[in-house]
């Protein structure tokens, strides 16, 4: 699985700053249960999204005017819309129209912005009683291609053991990769554990189907990038798709690159390769831009080259080498609270 | 990650191995308060300088956390995206640790 940590934290900072202000929320439209029983499902779910859109603009807005530190971080404790009533709505239009494409949409919904709640357990529970054990599989891959994958972990078990028993299907191999993007940032020790065990199956039984090009990717930042070389090795190798062997080879490079001193001339022949097979008028394609920048860095940051000089100001201002550390093992941290 | 770097720095206290990092938080006030807080001990450059480019943009840097693991002769030994886990860093570091007192 991929370890999040702070990497996460820089991407909400980013899209916390990123986002335009908007109009503030009002309360005024306070749920009305029987109303939304009645109301067309499709109609009310894009009422709460377009309500909660409203709410996140106000929290922006708020942000973004905060002067201080400390007032972004009591804007961000004291303001952030809550989810609850929100997801209560969704919950109350599933009920109703549990028949409704809508009703799906509402349960995923909940999940997608009210995890770690009662709301999703109920929604979780739905989802797993009406849509995956009700599902044939080519309904069920229906339903969650092109859904955000992330949020939905919690259904992925239920997922797994059903696509288990129909291997042969072909939708099987496009579910289990489903399943993996569900389950790559865990989040808890038993979908982590599905993530390995679903990679492992997928390239046990499908390592030539096109379906597998997702992984290429999420191996590349795996935590554990011995696992993850040697997947990335066998679909580089046999994988009979042009994309997924180059997107496979682009990924090698990637963990070799950081794997250790004696890897980089395979990390840099690999990133070289990329680079040759799109072609040298593809200067543009940013897959190139990246193979080259890779192969740039690896000259200057290599494992195995000296480290580059830096020169700075400690946080009290006072000027410091990283040199002045020589004769010392030195782990360098770009870091941050944020 | 910072708990389990305050007990690898308090661990390797007296051996030759220093934690170093590159801070890019933009408000001071908030940061002297948060160090303070973590009971970060360490030191860190500040990302951005007057006289040059950042650090993390001279050093490509595209996700937080990145390390570097840099051995006592100054030679990048590692590098890794995201935080490795625990384990994977401390034994990678007390590898290096124990080549550099070895090679005193």
């Amino acid at each position: 699985m991929i370890r999040l940590c702070s990497f996460v934290a820089v991407c909400l900072a980013a899209g916390l700053i990123a986002l335009s202000p908007g109009g503030r929320a009002d309360d005024r439209k306070k749920a009305d249960p029987t109303k939304a029983a009645k109301a067309d499902p499709t109609k009310e779910l894009a009422a709460v999204e377009k309500d909660w859109a409203a709410a996140q603009a106000a929290f922006m807005k708020a942000y973004q005017e905060a002067k201080t530190g400390q007032e972004r971080k009591q804007v961000l404790k004291e303001k952030r819309p809550k989810a609850d009533s929100f997801a209560e709505r969704c919950l109350k239009l599933a009920e109703a129209h549990p028949d409704s494409p809508a009703a799906i949409k509402a349960l995923f919904w909940v999940l997608a912005n009210a995890g770690n709640s009662d709301a999703s357990k109920k929604a979780t529970a739905t989802l797993k009683d009406s849509l995956v054990a009700r599902s044939d599989l080519d309904q069920l891959h229906a339903t969650l291609s092109g859904v955000s994958a992330y949020s939905l972990a919690e259904l992925a078990p239920d997922v797994a053991e059903k696509v288990q028993k129909h291997l042969d299907h072909p939708k099987a191999p496009a579910l289990l990769v489903w399943v993996c993007s569900a389950t790559v940032y865990g989040p808890t020790p038993a979908l982590s554990k599905l993530y390995n065990q679903t990679v492992d199956l997928l390239m046990d039984k499908f390592t030539d189907r096109k379906e597998l090009l997702p992984l290429c990717s999420l191996l590349a930042m795996d935590e554990d990038p011995a696992w993850a070389e040697k997947h990335l090795r066998t679909l580089y190798a046999k994988n009979p798709n042009d994309d997924i062997r180059r997107s496979a080879k682009f990924s090698l490079a990637s963990v070799l690159k950081n794997k250790d001193a004696a890897s980089q001339p395979e990390a840099e022949k690999l990133f070289q390769s990329v680079i040759e097979e799109l072609g040298k008028n593809a200067a543009k394609n940013p897959i190139v831009q990246q193979a080259q920048a890779e192969l740039d860095d690896m000259k200057v940051r290599g494992l195995g080259r000296p480290a580059p000089e830096i020169a700075g100001n400690d946080l009290d201002g006072k000027a410091f080498k990283l040199s002045d550390y020589k004769g010392k093992v030195v782990l360098l941290d770009f870091w941050g609270f944020w | 990650m910072i708990p389990h770097e305050r007990s690898l720095v308090n661990r390797l206290e007296g051996k030759p191995f220093a934690l170093i990092g590159v801070n890019s938080d933009q408000d001071e006030e908030q940061l002297k308060k948060d160090l303070k807080e973590n009971q970060v001990t360490w030191r860190s450059f500040q990302n951005q300088r007057k006289a040059a480019t950042p650090v993390a943009t001279e050093w490509n840097v595209r996700g937080w956390p990145t390390l570097y693991l840099i051995d006592h002769k100054g030679v990048i030994h590692k590098k890794w995206l995201g935080g490795p886990k625990n384990e994977v860093l401390d034994k990678e570091v007390e590898k290096l640790v124990l080549a550099a007192e070895k090679d005193k």
